[in-house]
């Protein structure tokens, strides 16, 4: 039901510039490191026409780890500077693979991020970049700081007008 | 709002107990055990001389084979008996090392009355290997090399030997056989883990950096090449190296793999990399979840794995007992006399006890 919905929105004719929405629905994908793809979807929301909070959903496929993670995200100078913190629940071994061993490789890492998103196109596309670090807090598992580089494109939907 | 504080206590309470470590048992008095001391083992000062005569002639005296390991990859083992048997001994060399290269530590056992079960992991020695550049140090999984040690346990040695079982193992062998430790169903009766692999140097880049590099190219493809820095197998000079001190014992390393070039190994490929890190990332776990009798020989000026880790491991693991030699390099089982054959007499003590 979903997929109908964001194609719905996708479909859906184009508004004008002054109607350009401040709340918004982005659907992106990343490049990154260690990371290399990233699917992702973020709920923006704005306050005064400027951003304030974002909700990221974001979905790391890999020949080795697994991410999928959720991050808040706020934008303390209403700007496009943003900093947040994000919980994964990360598979160390693909779950496909005969090495995945559930008890040892299904981990949660917590982390903070820092990024910027820049919007083009009247607020249609925004291109971002953001850095961050993650620890592995079970005891199951002492592996070293992940620290994670993603650059991103995104495709906004508009959600509400100004 | 008390009686909520209380619940409290009580979670905290049932928490602690269930997810605490076992207790921790005492240690075995090594020192009265009785038993070998160093001077019942090979000495490096007249090793030159008996190495072809006598522990070559040993080691061809061996029984040779090889089963199907994980995904049919053939794996390599020789048997060397011994009589009276007091127990048997699996033993599980480094990476890069075949077992060709312990042939006088395989002598000093039997002389002991432990037979010989010695396996060549995948991808090293004479076993098979699973990509097309043989020198390439590679596994797809590195529970491979523990579900082959349970197979070649399983199928190969419990069916021919009716006494205890033992496990000896060096570096990578022993972070292998640590794994193997840790599960329910775990066959030997106790361990003696030489500098094991439970932590990885990644001197001089800092462990976050290099795990990054590393999974960033192991998430991005199948990361069979050689990791940066990396190379085929080059003869090493004894001055400046870092794993050990004897130069007889040294020369004699060279030496085999000059004569058997079939056996040598390279560097490590970004696969082998991502995989042993993961496996070293839950060394707690690993101690938590072992119960079996663990001596660990701790190399003190090891450059190659990481003391710490070996320290953290026996801190929690619940029958560990510690033995560091602490001027000691990596290769503790290649090392000079003074250092090789307490290690060793120390590991033999250790077996006596529990093979009673």
């Amino acid at each position: 039901m979903r997929p109908l919905i964001l194609l719905a929105l996708i479909l859906a004719p184009g508004v004008s510039r002054a109607q350009v929405a401040a709340d918004a629905l982005d659907l992106g994908a990343q490049l990154g490191l260690p990371l290399p793809l990233a699917l992702e979807a973020t709920g923006r929301l704005a306050r005064g026409g400027e951003p304030f909070l974002d909700l990221n959903l974001r979905w790391e496929p890999s020949a080795q780890l697994q991410s999928y993670s959720v991050a808040v995200d706020w934008h303390p100078f209403a700007s496009g500077l943003w900093a947040g913190a994000r919980l994964r629940w990360l598979q160390l071994q693909p779950p496909w693979s005969r090495a995945f061993d559930g008890h040892f490789d299904n981990q949660l890492g917590v982390g903070l991020e820092l990024g910027y998103r820049r919007a083009f196109l009247a607020d249609r596309l925004a291109l971002s970049a953001s850095l961050g670090a993650a620890v592995l807090p079970a005891a199951s598992a002492d592996l070293p700081l992940l620290v994670t580089l993603n650059l991103g494109a995104a495709y906004s939907l508009a959600l509400a007008a100004k | 709002m008390k009686r909520v504080w209380r619940g409290w206590h009580l979670l905290a309470l049932l928490l602690a107990a269930g997810c605490g470590f076992p207790e921790k048992q005492p240690p075995v008095d090594l020192e009265s055990e009785g038993g070998p001391t160093a001077a019942d083992f090979s000495s490096e000062t007249t090793l030159e001389a008996r190495y072809r005569p006598e522990v070559l002639a040993f080691h061809d005296g061996g029984e040779d084979g090889a089963f199907a390991g994980v995904g049919a990859v053939p794996i390599h083992y020789r048997h060397f008996a011994a009589s009276p048997e007091k127990g048997a001994i699996v033993f599980l060399p480094g990476r890069t090392e075949p077992i060709l290269k312990h042939a006088e530590t395989f002598l000093d056992l039997s002389r002991q009355g432990y037979a010989v079960w010695a396996l060549d992991p995948r991808g090293q020695g004479a076993s098979g290997r699973m990509l097309p550049d043989p020198q390439v140090g590679y596994v797809e999984y590195f529970s491979d090399y523990v579900d082959d040690l349970a197979t070649f346990i399983t199928q190969v040695v419990r069916p021919r030997t009716s006494g205890k079982l033992f496990l000896l193992a060096h570096s990578m062998g022993a972070g292998i056989g640590a794994q193997l430790l840790a599960r329910a169903d775990q066959p030997f009766a106790a361990a003696a883990l030489s500098s094991p692999m439970l932590g990885i140097s990644t001197s001089p880049f800092p462990a976050a950096v290099a795990f990054d590099v590393a999974f960033g190219v192991c998430d991005a493809s199948s990361a069979k090449g050689y990791a940066l820095g990396q190379h085929p197998y080059q003869t090493e000079s004894f001055e400046g190296n870092i794993v050990s001190h004897s130069q007889v014992r040294f020369a004699l390393k060279v030496q085999m793999l000059e004569e058997h070039p079939e056996l040598r190994l390279g560097g490590v490929s970004y696969r082998w990399l991502c995989q042993a890190m993961l496996s070293a990332g839950h060394t707690e776990e690993l101690a938590r979840l072992t119960s079996a009798p663990v001596l660990l020989l701790q190399a003190g000026a090891d450059k190659v794995v990481l003391t710490s880790s070996e320290q953290r491991y026996c801190g929690l693991a619940s029958r560990c007992q510690l033995e560091p030699f602490p001027d000691a390099f990596h290769e503790l089982l290649s090392e000079s006399d003074a250092i090789r054959n307490e290690a060793l007499s120390r590991a033999v003590r250790f077996f006596n006890h529990f093979s009673r």
